[in-house]
């Protein structure tokens, strides 16, 4: 209820406006936010105009700088405009994006292509306040087209975590529609809102209880958010709230509303990284879910997702395997991701590419230079000077009629700017795709993580990045996402429990959706599938065994047209013709995992059994 | 708007602040490499450190900050002067953007000059800019090798020799290089990590008290910058005071054959590549013991530093996660339990 005649009380708005309404009155301090709003871009840019608005009552206006979808950094931070310097004779800078929109909003259309660079760039002027030498100050709206918070932090529409975690929120506009209301209500709504507005100007004198901010530590530990970031908001939020409601004390309401706002949304996007890793927290969730955390929440993530996410971590334990550590190490041939790199391109690639094709990608400013291009502005290019110069060479004769520029030198125009063309080396990513069904456990699942271990010290030679999915139950999972951290990828594989069915058609197209991301990065993907190849779960969790087999070669022949290379390696206690069909249809080379040598179950055999010496001591 | 947060109020973090108090005293040891999660404040203590030092004496308008004393030529306008005005600013501190070119860095052929004068420049790079105070490089395991190659080459010699486009140009460039990174998203290459100095872990607290403290400080800092500062102002007088003696003072620290005997047998307990492990720990324990005003280098000083000086530099099996420090402190103990005995 309203005590003051000019606050407003932040829970009487939906969270669109909640949110609106903090980043009006210091969108600066707080980053900003992600937008979700997959079907209609545009509602981002409307909700935009709306707080925008309620800004201008209160500060001089904001502008709104939209960037272009793949704004390289030099665009955001602007710098020397070559064209217009050889025009003019004397060096003209442009500004950047960054500091046109200091003091406003910096609209990030299609945030999960920005190139990473840019990214960069945008944290800094959030963290530091400056683009480069000039301090700016900014609100970040990035608008994703993630469909929910799942996508948001994983898979080819993710948003750089960099990013992610320097904004305050995240709104779903996709989700939360407020157009019901009509005109007049807006009307109202925006008169109180901009009342308040101009009586938060107070928000400096705002205390905060310790006990309050104990809470809130408390809190983000047990929802597991480990970012400090998200808790500095969270407190910044909780003070404007109660300044915005005319208070001059945060109350545990004002925390509640911050929390729902601040917490909720990373909260739940990293459930399935927590409970493997903290063992120290695992006990801690339970005390949890503050009401307001889950029942408020403004996302409203469908709360099947993340029941489905904690099913899948400790369902498939009782279900037949348990979960085994045990690792052993099979003689796979030397070499091997390297062989099959070279050898088996000329199966999978079609269209006569050989060798190493696709080893190394063009590039505007990296590399090895390998020839020349016009110069054009915005693009990243880099001048080559030479060439330049080369170009503008025949002209010269014609140019000094009539004499132009200082006699003696060469005279330039914008259209003899030339860049040079570069060549650089690319990653290969592998994709190691496992099947931890019950049935590869019973066989050879220890053998086939041994398998992938000796397959990353490989990587580990070649400094390839790796990715790990693993399919078992009723769909397949990407746990690592492309990572150079062999160490991680190591610990996710040992943790691996083992059972229920085999989806392995829901694997292929995975394992394909990430290699499609990997090559559009510009870095070579090599799928490396270990299976018995003994589908029995189809595409939508039902199982069967015949359409779960046919539906899988009907996604490895989808996969084997896209150009990437892969590697199947038969994990079944003896090779058998399914997994090789497999393989013909996914045009990948076959390899049935060789038995474990007699040396190493030895060695496994004495490390299990106890010394010699103790027993008799027993006796 | 610009204010930064005073070195003296951050929370924890007691290993990254050691670190980098050492390699303000001494910069001879070589740079940090700070590794650690997101949102643990590495960069917020670098940038606080840098403030808090005292200000550099340098010629007005010269590119490489050159101090008023330098015997090094200087080719810039600036310093060709016949009495050059002298200023002070900051120790300065520069980020190398992630994705920056290699002209960037070590300065290139300055081309807007070239096409509107015809005329042949250097234009310097981030390397002179950094002279005589911090690079700070986040995400190093991100960065492309050969940057970090030419990084860790220019920290260790001191100069950056450009030749390139025609260009010939030699330009000292002292700097401390700071790395920092998230292991978890990719890891450096070893002969990389063995040119870093010292290496330290940061982890998010886990403990509830240093959180609320955090939240709480930074809270006070967001809603008035100048009056926290001036609230602290005393506390960063008192570290300031602290690296000025110790910077003077190092030079009389002495380090007795037996503590060398022990450092080395340290090494060789714990099998590390080279001989840098040896001669960087000596250092560190030098201005460990500078910094606590102590005239000797002590065994006590050894431990303290030895984690931070000796842990990236183990050999390891690329898939071994037993962390080093632990490695470390095992041989530590064994050492110095066998010299009491």
């Amino acid at each position: 209820m309203n005590h003051d005649a000019v606050g407003i009380e932040m829970d009487s708005l939906p969270p669109q406006d909640q949110i609106g309404v903090l980043l009006a009155l210091h969108g600066h301090r707080l980053g900003g936010a992600v937008v979700m709003c997959q079907d209609d871009p545009l509602r981002a840019e409307r909700w935009l105009s709306r707080i925008s608005g309620w800004r201008s009552v209160v500060y001089p206006p904001a502008t709104t700088i939209r960037t272009p979808v793949h704004c390289p950094p030099e665009q955001l931070l602007g710098g020397v405009d070559l064209i217009q310097t050889v025009l003019c004779g004397h060096t003209v800078i442009t500004q950047g994006l960054l500091e046109q929109a200091n003091h406003g909003w910096l609209l990030l259309p299609l945030a999960e292509l920005q190139p990473s660079d840019s990214v960069r760039a945008v944290c800094d002027a959030i963290d530091h306040h400056r683009a480069g030498e000039h301090p700016v100050s900014i609100c970040a709206i990035a608008v994703a087209s993630a469909a929910d918070l799942s996508q948001l932090t994983s898979g080819d529409r993710a948003v750089d975590a960099a990013l992610l975690d320097r904004m305050a929120f995240c709104l779903d506009l996709a989700k939360d529609k407020r157009d019901t209301l009509n005109q007049q209500q807006d009307d109202v709504l925006d008169k109180s809102i901009t009342s308040a507005l101009r009586t938060a100007q107070h928000w400096r004198s705002v205390t905060i209880d310790e006990t309050l901010t104990e809470r809130l530590c408390v809190v983000a530990g047990a929802l597991g958010i480990s970012a400090i970031r998200a808790q500095l908001h969270c407190a910044m939020v909780a003070r404007s709230a109660a300044a915005l409601a005319g208070r001059s004390e945060v109350d545990s309401g004002d925390l509640d509303v911050a929390m729902s706002l601040c917490f909720a949304w990373r909260a739940q996007a990293l459930p399935a990284h927590e409970a493997p890793q903290s063992d120290s927290q695992a006990d801690q969730p339970e005390p949890e879910p503050p009401e307001e955390t889950q029942a408020d929440s403004p996302l409203s993530m469908p709360h099947e997702h993340s029941d489905k996410h904690t099913c899948d971590d400790t369902g498939p334990a009782d279900d037949t395997a348990p979960a085994s550590d045990e690792v052993i190490h099979v003689p796979l041939p030397e070499r091997l991701l390297a062989s099959l790199q070279s050898a088996n391109a000329m199966v999978t690639m079609g269209a006569g590419k050989t060798g190493r094709v696709g080893q190394s990608r063009k590039s505007n400013h990296h590399g090895r230079c390998i020839g020349i291009q016009r110069y054009q502005p915005g693009r990243g290019h880099k001048v080559h000077l030479l060439a330049t110069l080369q170009a503008a060479a025949p002209w010269q004769a014609h140019r000094r009629h009539p004499p132009q520029g200082t006699p003696g030198r060469p005279v330039i125009k914008p259209q003899d700017i030339r860049a040079g063309r570069y060549k650089q080396a690319t990653q290969t990513v592998v994709i190691f795709v496992v099947d931890a069904s019950g049935s590869a456990a019973q066989q050879r699942l220890a053998e086939a993580k041994g398998a992938v271990e000796l397959l990353l010290n490989e990587c580990y030679v070649r400094r390839d990045e790796v990715a790990l999915i693993v399919f078992q139950g009723a769909r397949a999972t990407l746990v690592l996402p492309p990572t150079r951290s062999l160490v991680t990828a190591r610990r996710q594989l040992t943790e691996l429990p083992a059972g229920g069915g085999t989806p392995l058609a829901s694997a292929i197209d995975q394992a394909g959706e990430l290699a499609a991301v990997v090559r559009r990065d510009g870095n070579v993907p090599l799928i490396c599938l270990l299976t018995d190849g003994r589908a029995n779960v189809d595409r939508h969790g039902i199982g069967g065994r015949a359409r779960a087999m046919d539906e899988a070669k009907q996604a490895a022949r989808k996969l084997a047209e896209t150009p990437t290379r892969s590697l199947l390696i038969d994990i079944a206690r003896r090779p058998n013709a399914g997994a090789r069909e497999l393989a013909t249809a996914l045009g990948s080379a076959y390899l049935a995992l060789p038995r474990a040598d007699a040396g190493s179950i030895n060695r496994a055999v004495s490390e299990v059994m106890p010394p010699r010496a103790e027993r008799v001591s027993a006796a | 708007m610009n204010t930064t947060f005073p070195f003296s109020a951050i929370v924890g973090q007691e290993a990254v602040k050691h670190a980098l108090m050492i390699s303000a005293i001494d910069p001879g040891v070589g740079g940090v490499l700070v590794l650690g999660d997101r949102g643990t404040g590495k960069s917020t203590a670098i940038r606080a450190l840098a403030s808090l030092l005292p200000p550099m004496q340098t010629i007005k308008g010269c590119q490489y900050q050159r101090a008023p004393h330098d015997q090094h030529q200087c080719a810039c306008q600036a310093c060709r002067q016949d009495t050059p005005e002298i200023v002070e600013r900051a120790v300065p501190v520069v980020d190398l953007p992630l994705g920056v070119t290699e002209d960037r860095v070590v300065g290139a052929f300055d081309i807007e000059h070239a096409l509107n004068t015809g005329e042949k420049r250097f234009q310097p790079g981030l390397l002179a800019a950094a002279h005589r105070g911090f690079l700070y490089v986040d995400e190093v395991n991100l960065l492309e090798d050969h940057i970090v190659d030419v990084l860790l080459d220019v920290a260790a010699s001191g100069v950056n020799v450009v030749e390139r486009d025609g260009i010939s140009e030699r330009h000292p460039a002292k700097f401390v290089l700071i790395g920092s990174g998230n292991p978890e998203e990719g890891e450096l290459r070893p002969q990389l990590l063995d040119r870093f100095g010292l290496s330290v872990e940061v982890h998010t607290p886990d403990d509830l008290q240093e959180r609320i403290e955090v939240v709480s400080r930074r809270g006070e800092f967001d809603l008035d910058p100048e009056a926290f500062v001036l609230r602290w102002k005393k506390n960063e007088a008192k570290v300031r005071r602290r690296i000025v003696s110790a910077r003077s003072a190092i030079q009389q620290v002495v380090i007795s054959d037996a503590i060398r005997a022990t450092v080395s047998r340290l090494c060789i307990e714990l099998n590390t590549d080279g001989l840098r492990g040896d001669l960087t720990l000596l250092r560190a324990a030098r201005a460990s013991a500078a910094l606590q005003g102590s005239p000797q280098v002590e065994a006590s000083h050894i431990v303290q530093v030895a984690p931070m000086a000796l842990r990236h530099r183990l050999r390891r099996d690329p898939l071994d996660e037993v962390g080093s420090s632990v490695r470390i402190e095992r041989a530590l103990s064994t050492l110095f339990d066998a010299d009491a005995a």
